[in-house]
């Protein structure tokens, strides 16, 4: 508890700090981001949605850096800011996004003397009962402050990111209008406000311990980004249970529900395992450990906050009622290793249109598509592989491959009424995910045939007419584009 | 429509009930309005006044949610009318799952106290008794037509339906003769006859007639449309009369084939049949159909019985273009039919023998049966029903209920149904320190107890015998962790559970085939 002991001398100071800090200064360090984006229809991949603008913050942190969110710059056709009490407009490139932690940084376009910026300092560690300033910028384009006190430290997801991390639950006396807004400590940065509830006044802190780290990797590449293990878990507090699985350790221990392919943890640790400490630290039966700076937190954050990708950790676990000590790789999660992948940024996806069929890989982002209601409005058995299989491929490399809908033309006659059904071979041949259509369809120079899951009949194409169709349905239904194969993951 | 007609799980009509059609509804206890008698018709009346009955029924449901509590008992009146051999005909709605049933006849006091002789919950139609043989007495049997009224034919319905107490008639014509839901069942698909006659509720049961025939008997009606009421037609009651005559209801022989319209050139070349528009494909059998071991996916129906199945599964009967399926709908639960068929590049005939095989994997409405249950340690299992996913409704929120909804649309289609005889499912908690951290289970489907596996619910009263080493462990389709519970503490609070609770067992296991 090293921060427990800076508490009382902070607190002194913190009012004096605060007022030097208020009055000047920050017009130059904080920036309002306008944001043209534009994403890919999933069910239509060759075309855009129409454009839209998402408005933040951003905070300065180099003289031509500006660190804001990834879900602000998602999908971005333009970044343009303006300083408060100015109408300029500078436009801004994203040099580095992280979905994953919902992290971004940009670099000013314009030269960076024209433009006079002055870097935030990142703040220190943050005591949990902080007191801290929110910056953000009114209608006026003048600098609005409220204030703001720590009021939770946990691990938790926050909305736009993919993965738990580290967060902050401030109680404002201001509303929070755009996020990312600023909070500061004692002028320093000391975190991105990523999401608010108006109703209870709270505003959910991304800190300046995630922000440091994210800076720090982005300024030795390659990018590293933050490590998983690779499994989900349970508490395990039913003692009958823990007498079954041959637990002893009081209140210690939880179990592994299930373990993702590819993963470090893969094979290494298996369903029903009870681990009892990681990396040196003993796990409490609900999932808690013992932090040096913020006491009681929920032990995923040893390894997004202490570990990173490519390290080793112990871990001391029971199997099978016996104790065991194994150690696991720490990897960054690949959402393309994913039988159906999130594809949270809007990539777009691979896909072919043949004779009217539009042929993708299922992702969430199709799914969601359909609406806030999607779980009842998709087909269950899509539903059902997303809910369930979601992360664990049968085999690495596959994915569900769709016939996501038909484009009626003559063709495809008596095909018209498919929708959302699952593709198991094409050409004869069975495939696994849309590199192997393209390999089949490169090779045989057209569609021919297909088959459905659950649907024992052919479905064939006229070899003489399908040419010309393929031709007339891009024509018809103005897709300039009817196959795309997506470049393969970088990461 | 039709296009990809289905056997009895056919996803179109499951989901049609569930969610995108409450439109469809039963006319027995619900809201209408009045229609005065038309004087033209009092010729019609007066004939129908000694043959129509109203019906009384006190019905009590099944709570498929907590097994052993049934609905309160519901009180309603439908219609009825006296056949030969002194029976009334009505729907099967108007009397599943009865406790009491009472009927009247127009302007008489006195109620009688009637039985079910005979239910058809596939076709919704029931045949009624009345022991007292004074009831009888002055009754007309209704006289049936030979043959089905045409289009814009002027109908009457008479019957019992709100608005008031007497006798009721309406009028309309004949708007549509169709092949079309059952909603009693929920999955069963027959012939209808549409009229735009007011149908309301108390109607059901009642006879449409023709010319003072009776043609068809009322019985559901669309929500939200005006002058929409479907009739049960004459072929379809002919059959269930039929049916009855060795005294066993059989129901309904399934084929369980589904067809594809042959449409597009190159599938036609692609199968080696000829572009002549003859010939529907099989896309899929089912398992417990009668077409199962005797069709395959890929095969092209090209005649059933002598008839020439067209590409998209009609026939021409009698000068109308029908639905293959039609033919089926009068044949009996011991007929066969014949196809010739392509296969393989060979013209083969194929006679198909009909069954009824119960099909625990159908899905129809559950009626007229206890809901069984087991409780382990105020775990309560029961089989997956129509009834349950009723009870949940739309809140498929979650990935076990959502897996319920997938194992129900495709069990069959995607074979999940191997291995078991129906879906266990763990539906409720009873809270107790024995189970207070069995929680994350709710709707999964049981795999196994105790290493024992789980086909249907019986088998869990059995594994519960033999816990493992003092632990009951229950494993669940789809998830690795399992359920521990301590066999003592189980053995030790069941009847503290069940009498906490007010639950009379610890099992209904019915009378499982």
């Amino acid at each position: 508890m090293q921060c427990r002991g800076y508490l009382p001398i902070l607190i002194c100071i913190l009012p004096l700090v605060a007022c030097g800090v208020r009055g000047e200064g920050i017009e130059d360090s904080v920036v309002e981001l306008k944001v043209t984006l534009q994403a890919y229809d999933p069910h239509q991949p060759w075309q855009k949605t129409q454009p839209e603008t998402g408005h933040g913050y951003g905070a300065v942190i180099g003289t031509d850096r500006i660190l804001t969110t990834e879900a602000l710059v998602r999908n971005h056709t333009l970044v343009q800011f303006t300083k408060p009490r100015s109408g300029r407009q500078v436009t801004a490139r994203v040099e580095f996004a992280d979905p994953q932690i919902n992290l971004a940084l940009l670099r000013v376009v314009a030269e960076a003397e024209a433009v006079s910026l002055v870097p935030l300092e990142i703040a220190g560690s943050i005591p949990d009962d902080a007191e801290l300033e929110i910056v953000q910028v009114d209608a006026t384009s003048e600098i609005q402050r409220g204030d703001a006190h720590v009021v939770k430290v946990l691990v938790e997801s926050l909305p736009n990111a993919e993965f738990s991390t580290l967060s902050f639950h401030l109680l404002t006396d201001l509303s929070v209008e755009r996020v990312p807004a600023l909070a500061l400590l004692d002028g320093k940065l000391a975190g991105l406000i990523t999401s608010y509830q108006s109703s209870e006044r709270i505003a959910h802190m991304l800190p300046s311990h995630v922000l440091r780290r994210f800076l720090a990797d982005t300024a030795e590449p390659p990018y590293e980004g933050f490590a998983m293990a690779g499994f989900a878990w349970s508490p395990l507090v039913d003692p009958v249970r823990r007498r079954y699985l041959n637990v002893t350790n009081s209140g210690q221990g939880i179990i592994v529900n299930s373990v993702l392919p590819g993963t470090g943890a893969d094979a290494v640790i298996h369903p029903n395992d009870v681990i009892l400490d990681w990396d040196g630290r003993p796990i409490n039966e609900m999932g808690y450990y013992d932090d040096d700076d913020f006491g009681r937190l929920h032990f995923p954050y040893l390894i997004k906050g202490h570990r990173r990708p490519g390290e080793t950790v112990p871990v001391h676990l029971v199997r099978d009622g016996e104790r065991k000590t194994v150690s696991i790789a720490l990897t960054r999660y690949r959402d393309a290793d994913a039988y159906v992948p999130r594809n949270t940024t809007g990539e777009r996806p691979s896909y072919i249109v043949a004779g009217g069929f539009v042929i993708r890989e299922l992702d969430a982002q199709y799914l969601h598509a359909y609406g806030s209601e999607w779980r009842a409005r998709v087909d269950s058995r899509l539903v059902h592989i997303y809910n369930m299989q979601a992360l664990a491929p049968p085999e690495p490399g596959d994915k569900v491959v769709v016939l996501a809908s038909v484009l009626s033309d003559p063709i495809n006659v008596g095909y018209q009424h498919f929708f959302n059904q699952i593709i198991e071979t094409v050409n004869g041949q069975e495939i696994r995910n849309m590199d192997d259509i393209f390999k089949i369809v490169l090779q045989d120079g057209e569609l021919e045939t297909v088959t459905l899951r659950s649907n024992g009949l052919t479905i064939s194409f006229d070899p003489s007419n399908i040419k010309e169709a393929n031709a007339r349905i891009a024509a018809t239904y103005r897709i300039s584009e009817p196959r795309f194969r997506a470049p393969p993951p970088t990461e | 429509m039709n296009k990809n007609k289905w056997w009895r799980i056919q996803r179109k009509a499951f989901r049609a009930s569930n969610r995108q059609m409450p439109g469809l509804l039963l006319t027995c206890f619900l809201a209408g309005q009045m229609i005065p008698v038309d004087s033209a018709a009092r010729g019609e009346i007066d004939g129908m006044r000694d043959t129509v009955v109203k019906i009384y029924s006190t019905i009590q449901r099944e709570n498929h949610s907590a097994p052993w509590l049934p609905y309160r008992p519901q009180k309603g009146t439908g219609s009825g009318f006296v056949i030969s051999g002194k029976k009334i005909l009505t729907n099967a709605h108007v009397v599943s799952d009865i406790r009491y049933l009472e009927v009247q006849k127009e302007g008489v006091p006195k109620r009688y106290r009637a039985y079910v002789s005979f239910i058809a919950h596939d076709c919704d139609l029931a045949v009624l008794q009345v022991e007292d043989p004074s009831f009888y007495e002055g009754t007309r049997p209704a006289e049936f037509a030979t043959e089905l009224p045409k289009l814009n034919d002027e109908v009457t319905v008479v019957g019992y339906p709100m608005g008031g107490t007497r006798i009721s008639i309406t009028k309309g014509v004949v708007s549509r003769i169709d092949y079309s839901m059952y909603s009693h069942s929920a999955i069963d698909e027959h012939l209808v006859l549409q009229v735009d006659a007011a149908i309301n509720p108390g109607n059901s049961g009642g006879p449409l007639t023709y010319k003072g025939k009776v043609i068809g008997l009322a019985f559901q009606g669309i929500r939200m449309a005006e002058n929409i009421g479907y009739a049960i037609p004459l072929p379809v009651i002919e059959r269930f009369m039929a049916d009855l005559e060795d005294g066993t209801y059989h129901g309904y022989p399934e084929l369980g084939a589904a067809n594809f319209d042959t449409e597009n050139p190159a599938m036609r070349k692609h199968l080696g049949i000829p572009d002549n528009n003859i010939g529907t494909a099989v896309t899929c059998v089912d398992p417990f159909g009668s077409a199962a071991g005797h069709l395959k996916p890929g095969d092209v129906l090209l005649k059933i019985n002598g008839y020439t199945i067209a590409r998209d599964a009609t026939i021409k009967l009698n000068g109308n273009t029908v639905l293959y399926g039609e033919l089926l709908e009068r044949l009996q639960w011991d007929a066969a039919v014949t196809f010739v068929l392509w296969r393989e590049g060979e013209e083969i005939t194929v006679e198909v023998p009909l069954e009824t095989a119960p099909d625990p994997f159908n899905f129809r409405y559950p009626y007229d049966k206890r809901a069984r249950y087991v409780i382990v340690g105020g775990l309560v299992f029961s089989p997956l029903s129509r009834g349950y996913l009723g009870h949940l409704g739309r809140k498929f929120d979650d990935p076990l209920s959502q897996q319920l909804l997938y194992y129900s649309q495709y069990a069959k289609l995607d074979a999940l149904y191997e291995g078991r005889d129906e879906f266990v499912v763990l539906i409720r908690r009873l809270p107790h320190p024995v189970n207070a951290y069995a929680t994350g289970f709710h709707n999964g489907i049981l795999n196994e107890l105790n290493g024992q596996p789980i086909q249907r619910l019986a088998d869990i009263a059995a594994a519960a015998k033999k816990p493992v080493d003092g632990y009951h462990v229950f494993r669940f389709e789809g998830l690795n962790g399992d359920l521990v519970l301590d066999a003592r503490m189980v053995e030790g609070s069941q009847t503290e559970i069940l009498g906490t609770y007010g639950v009379p067992g610890p099992a209904y296991l019915g009378e499982m085939p």
